[in-house]
């Protein structure tokens, strides 16, 4: 509690914070302090990026710089203990200042993310770095991938990806300064594929991450088309559209802006849930790298729509390269008055605070992800009340998937004729696949709803080497595996609901022949339970249980019989299911289920 | 101050428990809805005096209309709302939440009524296997969020570790945590507003197979004379 912060801890919180404005949040004493307290606001909601800050600094989160953290924020040192100890990317003990963390989870492991792993932890030297083995870090159509995370002077993280199964890129990356500074690089001549013709329709132009590039592409004709008809006719539109939310709980997106902007209390939030970390899904991140200002435009559209003065972009902390092409999106929209104090007009303004996670897939859950913006613990809020009227700091909120925003544009710019055009009556429009896993050509997939499983497939070139499927993992982690024999299966929202599976956040991971299943269930078990956040019953020991049992089941030691052991599952999933806060907690269990009763995982002796 | 509290009053609206119809007024929650009418509802992280944060699940009920089993002891009760305590599901998920926690932490000392509800439920926390051998001190407070420890599959893990003494005033057994976050309230906005006492770490990882330990930066030692750790670092 007495720890004093170090001079370099000090500067990188002042960096951010400015200097203090007095001793009363951690400056030299003077004299007026003495006779005129002057806390200052309740800063809380910089926790997040103080403690990026000190991490970045030095590597880990000392006593010392959270006491002064604390100080700055007016924050009570227990609560920034308890939010500092919540994230994966952060750690509260000394340690070097070089994080590799290999990605073992689902598209990495079917191509060889395991061995990398073994590899680095036996060939990167422990006083240099450490290595860990991370859950999905998004980067499913250039497996394997690492992710290089560097504090101190040579601060900044670097993404490998579609590295080969020995540790030399790492080690590039551990030592050369040079590599770095947030970027991307793939080893790989033959680019991913990214096709699509409205929502990935600037993808392939690596131009259009600048505000000129954007605009030569039509950027910002929705906006001024939105300013032309007025807040409720594009709230009318969009709901005419029938555009329902892309982030797997298919919420009308009309409905939600219709309902934050009835509202009459004030101030008002748009939020972009860019906290994409189901395993298996990266279309989120491809949007934001290659077309960031649509998200922002979309994001100021919502705004517009709702009556929010401000919004925060909310990104998973291991997309560096995204982070970095939409912070510097948001100055240019700034300097060029899209965003400011009169970004819809004179004195009315918009603004957009970029907010980065730090390792959490919870945080992903809209009300968890309020509570990281407001400084606390990703821990989920119960609903109802709904965000609509309480959501991040207690106001109304709008909050949308990304994929879901940009559906704004060309609704806006095409009309909604020409938008329902494609898809189904009721699944309106186009959707992004994530193809992974065992194809041809991996990459984000635009596609009409309504599209069958097997034709996505067939677009990436289906599966090499002449191998059959096996299954499909679709929706994710939270999803669930089908067998070929679905793949004639519509792609709806409808014909999801009536078949029994998800479209999820559109991932499709393709896994041949020779994929071992049950290697897979036992990473998704394991990824539930180190990401439970720990706050309900059912979750936080129904995720151990449900790994533990699976465990049993493949080394022959269950309770009872088999059967036995595939009851307590369904009991265990049966409880997380009904029981849970949140979604996580609720779809727990759905893929490890589907696998077992659609392949009959169990059924027989012991797998292994 | 008198005796009886004294409030404004408040309209009364029925709502259907079980096919019986119970008049509560309005803001009352499903828990007192139930209690009103002698629905016998099991709870472990609700206190009457402390703000219901709905963690421990034990006390869910079906509602019409909601997908999902709801906490009785958070949830507002609305007119004409339909809730059913005493179907499959709601008994299935009890008695898991009941085995889940029985499992994985020492609930010996409960309340003689989590007993009786254990037993009402036909509880039975052994089916997970046997309990793991409690962790060396100090074991738990190296894990790190996303550190993954594969499970032993002979055993069932538990919070179990050996109890923490700080000083005289402050000792803290995570062996028999369950992680109701009552303290933490008391400790903040329901009480003392010393905020001395949060929870660290996540799940799986830091705390427990299940838990998180609760730590405080200075123990507090809850008295009028001590009432603010961070009250006093703030001079």
């Amino acid at each position: 509690m007495t720890a004093e912060p170090t001079a370099a801890e000090r500067e990188s919180v002042d960096a951010l914070l400015g200097p203090p404005g007095s001793s009363w949040e951690g400056g030299v004493r003077t004299a007026v302090d003495m006779r005129v307290s002057r806390a200052p606001e309740n800063r809380r909601t910089l926790l997040l990026p103080a403690l990026h800050a000190l991490h970045g600094a030095i590597g880990w989160i000392s006593e010392g710089g959270l006491n002064y953290v604390c100080e700055r924020l007016t924050v009570p040192p227990a609560e920034a203990y308890g939010v500092a100890t919540f994230y994966a990317m952060f750690s509260v003990e000394e340690r070097p200042t070089t994080v590799v963390h290999v990605c073992d989870d689902l598209a990495c492991r079917v191509q060889g993310g395991s061995e990398l792993l073994e590899t680095c932890r036996s060939e990167v030297p422990g006083d240099e770095a450490v290595v860990v083995s991370s859950p999905c870090l998004g980067q499913c159509e250039r497996a394997p991938a690492v992710l290089v995370q560097r504090a101190g002077d040579a601060r900044g993280d670097v993404v490998l990806t579609d590295i080969a199964a020995d540790s030399h890129h790492v080690m590039q990356a551990v030592h050369d300064e040079q590599i770095g500074g947030d970027v991307s690089y793939t080893s790989t001549w033959q680019e991913p594929v990214y096709a699509g013709d409205r929502l990935l329709a600037r993808a392939s132009d690596p131009g259009a991450a600048s505000l000129e590039g954007y605009r030569a592409h039509g950027g910002y004709a929705a906006l001024q088309r939105a300013r032309e008809l007025g807040s409720d006719d594009v709230i009318r539109l969009v709901t005419e559209a029938k555009l329902l939310g892309r982030g797997g709980a298919a919420f009308p997106t009309g409905v939600k802006w219709r309902g934050v902007a009835d509202q009459s209390v004030e101030p008002k939030y748009v939020i972009c849930n860019a906290d994409e970390s189901e395993p298996g899904t990266f279309k989120d991140r491809v949007v934001m790298e290659r077309d960031p200002f649509a998200v922002i435009e979309a994001l100021t559209i919502a705004a517009f729509a709702t009556g929010a003065a401000q919004g925060y972009l909310y990104i998973r902390g291991e997309y560096p390269l995204a982070t970095r092409r939409l912070s510097d999106a948001i100055v240019e929209a700034r300097g060029a008055g899209l965003l400011g104090p009169d970004a819809f007009g004179p004195g009315r303004p918009f603004d957009i605070d970029l907010r980065r996670g730090a390792g959490a897939y919870i945080c992903g859950e809209e009300t968890a992800l309020f509570n990281s913006i407001e400084g606390k613990r990703g821990e989920p809020r119960n609903k109802p009340p709904f965000p609509v009227t309480h959501g991040v700091f207690g106001k109304p909120t709008s909050i949308n998937n990304v994929e879901t925003l940009i559906n704004v544009l060309p609704i806006l710019t095409l009309g909604v004729r020409e938008y329902v055009s494609v898809g189904t009556t009721d699944s309106t429009g186009t959707r992004l696949f994530c193809l992974s896993g065992h194809v041809e050509r991996p990459g984000v997939y635009e596609h009409p709803h309504g599209v069958t499983l097997g034709a996505v497939i067939d677009a990436a070139g289906g599966v090499p080497g002449g191998k059959g499927i096996k299954a499909v993992l679709l929706g994710g982690a939270a999803g669930g595996f089908v067998g070929p024999d679905r793949l004639d299966a519509r792609l709806t929202f409808e014909d999801a609901r009536a078949g029994g599976y998800t479209l999820g956040s559109g991932v499709v991971m393709v896994l041949d022949d020779d994929t071992d299943l049950v290697d897979l269930c036992l990473r998704i078990a394991r990824f539930f339970r180190d990401e439970s956040c720990g706050q309900c019953v059912p979750c936080r020991v129904g995720t151990v249980r449900q790994e533990e049992a699976l465990h049993r089941l493949v080394v022959g030691r269950t309770i009872g019989s088999p059967a036995d052991e595939r009851g307590l599952l369904r009991d265990v999933a049966a409880v997380m299911r009904d029981a849970s806060i949140c979604g996580l907690g609720q779809t727990a269990a759905s893929a490890v289920q589907s696998a077992i009763t659609t392949f009959g995982l169990f059924d027989g002796e012991a797998t292994a | 101050m008198s005796a009886i509290p004294v409030e404004m009053p408040r309209k009364l609206m029925d709502v259907d428990i079980d096919g019986t119809t119970a008049r509560v007024p309005e803001g009352s929650t499903i828990l007192d809805a139930c209690r009103a009418t002698g629905v016998d509802t099991p709870t472990m992280c609700y206190a009457d005096n402390l703000t219901p944060i709905n963690a421990c699940r034990v006390c869910v009920v079906e509602v019409e209309g909601s997908r999902v089993l709801v906490p009785a002891c958070s949830r507002t009760a609305e007119a004409g709302m339909k809730i059913s305590t005493d179907t499959e599901r709601v008994r299935q998920s009890r008695k898991l939440v009941m085995e889940f926690l029985g499992s994985s932490v020492d609930t010996s000392l409960a309340s003689d009524d989590w007993h009786r509800w254990q037993d009402e439920y036909a509880a039975d926390p052994e089916r997970f296997g046997a309990a793991m051998e409690p962790l060396p001190a100090g074991e738990r407070d190296t894990r790190e969020p996303g550190h993954h420890h594969d499970p032993d599959p002979t055993v069932a893990e538990t919070v179990e570790q050996p109890v923490k003494i700080d000083n005289e005033l402050y000792v803290r057994d995570y062996g028999r945590c369950v992680l109701c976050y009552k303290c933490v309230e008391a400790c903040g906005t329901d009480a003392q507003h010393t905020f001395a006492i949060a929870v660290a770490g996540v799940a799986s990882t830091r705390g427990s197979p299940p838990s998180t330990p609760c730590r405080s930066m200075r123990a507090p030692a809850c008295t009028a004379a001590t009432a603010s750790a961070y009250a006093r670092r703030v001079r």
